[in-house]
């Protein structure tokens, strides 16, 4: 019988700082020959063995199945913690979970990628995802924000992202000397692009007050509701759907999402929590 | 087919089974029944009080629960299951044996379990089974329906582990005889009677229905009625603790670093921080809230989910409540 609680041993053998607070962990497993198998959008639980466990979404791509990437933010119990550990580090992965971007649906169709501070780390997988299969999606047009230009993660990967031909639009709360581009919300960059209404998705991942007021531009530039993606980010323990901390309305962000369709969700009255 | 025992051939045989397997039956606390292991003292046992102080939940889910082990069970008999808790068993069951993640600690106390379950003769102030269309006598989710009828048990089997059992009585006893038509009239009479008394106590209760109906209607237009029933609690999720649908957990990593140890614990939508995330954000912040969270999830979210309501009408969180919050006059409060 499969185990419910009982991870894998990985191994951390890359730590790269991202931004301050945020760091990024590559992990591969312990064990020879084993791989990691999940479907971007999933999320898997991370164990800090003898400390506790936390839910994070790879932010690498599926079809790299021997090492994962996962991106961590400075901002609790257990992440904290992560923030200490050195390379070589040994961690516990069960997983993955969940359901994740539906991207079959994507296919044919234009996608706008709108992200918030570390908000980027399931939406990098998913747009790796989508890169290694370009020709099947409409475009690609990521919209990013951060609070300063120091606070974007990822910095060095976004060229290539654009020579891969995603249209790229970033911003920042706040700007400093060098920053040449959006200065506000990254709702703004909304403004910027023409969309085909009846074409088009969007995903959308961040903090929960980014994720309402993006949600809300979107529908505002003519995104229909079923056609908007969230992320959703809950407590969680098990990963299983028993537990009970992620309910959301009816459902369990760990196994009914953590990708859910904004029309299904919109009249809960917790969804911007 | 019922079988009618002498009471003191029941017991010896009870007597018996200690030897071999953990066998569990209601014995009177002060003002209430519980489960406790029998220990040379089955002529204690109170058979048809209503529902013990706690549920059958506890024999499944453990309060605490090594879940990094390999499964293991030692197979336990439990006399005396109300019809209460064994229907909150449809719960248990969708939630731990799904077909996604069956989870094989839950599975492997399910399959070496036996439960004999048994009629309601006395009822508590409490009890509401009825309002939500489980009467107060076993009708599934047990191995056996056993009742005491004046100095006799009477017994029969409800599944194949049931009928399994009777065979091993009718080894084990020389005395034993089919049960008569008069007892069996006698255990008709008393459903009848204890139905009859039920239905009277509960007729101002709302079913499911109207229940579902007036917790949807009442978000965010009956805050007032929420914070006022929540003014008394105090978030120690005794309600939660009590009642036999309610299972809601907590992975936790014990403090070894060479080897991933998980404890499984009961925890509670009750107690502050239950849904907080890292950052900070929690849906279930307000007091207000996290009291309304228990109704909601009982009566509208676990049944959208499961097709099962998640009460059971068996009254422990009103029992138990030290704020005295009747679960039921809340109910009524937010009538349309
Ligand atoms: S709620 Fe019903 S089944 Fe439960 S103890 Fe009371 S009468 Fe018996
Ligand atoms: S909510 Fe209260 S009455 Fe309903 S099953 Fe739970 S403890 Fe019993
Ligand atoms: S994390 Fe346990 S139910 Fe979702």
């Amino acid at each position: 019988m499969k185990d419910l609680y009982k991870p894998i041993e990985v191994k951390v053998e890359q730590i790269k700082n991202e931004s301050p607070g945020i760091k990024s962990y590559i992990l591969k497993p312990q064990k020879p020959n084993t791989e990691f198998s999940f479907e971007t959008g999933q999320f898997i639980e991370l164990t800090l063995p003898g400390f506790g466990e936390a839910p994070f979404t790879p932010s690498s791509s599926p079809f790299n199945k021997k090492k994962m990437e996962v991106t961590v933010m400075d901002a609790g119990y257990v992440t904290s913690r992560l923030h200490k550990l050195k390379k070589g580090a040994k961690l516990g992965v069960r997983g993955p979970y969940g359901v994740g971007y539906p991207l079959k649906e994507f296919e044919g169709k234009d996608i706008i990628i709108l992200g918030g501070g570390v908000g980027l780390a399931p939406l990098r997988s998913l747009l790796l995802s989508l890169i290694a299969e370009k020709k099947k999606y409409g475009k690609i047009m990521l919209c990013y924000g951060a609070k300063t230009p120091k606070d974007i993660i990822y910095k060095s990967q976004f060229q290539a992202w654009k020579r891969s031909g995603v249209k790229i639009l970033r911003s920042v709360d706040k700007k400093d000397g060098s920053w040449k581009e959006t200065t506000g919300v990254v709702t703004v960059l909304l403004d910027k692009i023409k969309i085909n209404k009846k074409n088009t998705i969007a995903v959308v991942c961040g903090p929960p007050i980014m994720m309402k007021f993006g949600t809300l531009k979107c529908l505002k530039i003519g995104v229909p509701d079923r056609s908007i993606y969230l992320s959703m980010e809950r407590n969680m323990s098990c990963g299983l759907g028993k537990c009970g901390h992620c309910a959301f309305g009816p459902y369990f962000v760990c196994k009914d999402g953590p990708v859910f369709q904004y029309s299904k969700v919109k009249n809960f009255p917790d969804v911007w929590e | 087919m019922s079988l009618s025992i002498d009471i003191k051939d029941w017991n010896s045989l009870l007597n018996k089974l200690t030897k071999k397997h953990l066998v569990y039956a209601p014995f009177a606390e002060q003002k209430f029944t519980d489960f406790k292991l029998i220990d040379n003292n089955p002529e204690e046992i109170v058979y048809n009080n209503a529902k013990t102080l706690t549920s059958l939940k506890h024999f499944l889910f453990l309060l605490k629960e090594k879940v990094t082990d390999t499964p293991s069970a030692g197979k336990i008999i439990v006399i005396g299951a109300k019809s209460c808790d064994l229907a909150a068993l449809d719960l248990y069951d969708s939630v731990f044996l799904d077909e996604d993640y069956p989870d094989p600690f839950y599975r492997a106390r399910r399959e070496n379990m036996l439960i004999i379950g048994t009629d309601c003769y006395k009822l508590d102030k409490t009890c509401h089974c009825m309002t939500y269309n489980i009467n107060p006598y076993p009708e599934k989710n047990c191995d056996l329906i056993a009742n005491r009828i004046s100095n006799r048990i009477i017994i029969s089997g409800t599944s194949i582990k049931g009928e399994e059992f009777l065979e091993y009585i009718k080894k084990e006893l020389n005395n034993i005889k089919e049960a008569s038509g008069s007892e069996n009239q006698k255990m008709k009479r008393q459903r009848d009677s204890i139905s009859k008394k039920l239905k009277k106590m509960i007729r101002n209760i709302p079913d499911e229905t109207k229940t579902a109906e007036w917790i949807k209607y009442s978000i965010d237009r009956k805050d007032n009625i929420w914070k006022k029933y929540a003014s008394t609690c105090v978030s120690c999720g005794a309600c939660v603790t009590g009642c036999p649908t309610c299972h809601c957990f907590l992975l936790i990593d014990l403090p070894n670093t060479k080897k991933i140890e998980k404890i499984r614990t009961q925890d509670a939508c009750q107690y502050p921080g239950f849904e907080e995330v890292a950052a900070g954000v929690d849906p279930l912040e307000k007091h207000f809230i996290r009291f309304r969270n228990r109704y909601v999830c009982k009566y509208i979210n676990r049944p959208q989910k499961y097709n099962h309501l998640a009460c059971t009408g068996c009254g422990r969180c009103t029992d138990t409540c030290i704020g005295k919050i009747d679960k039921n006059e809340v109910i009524k409060a937010l009538k349309k």
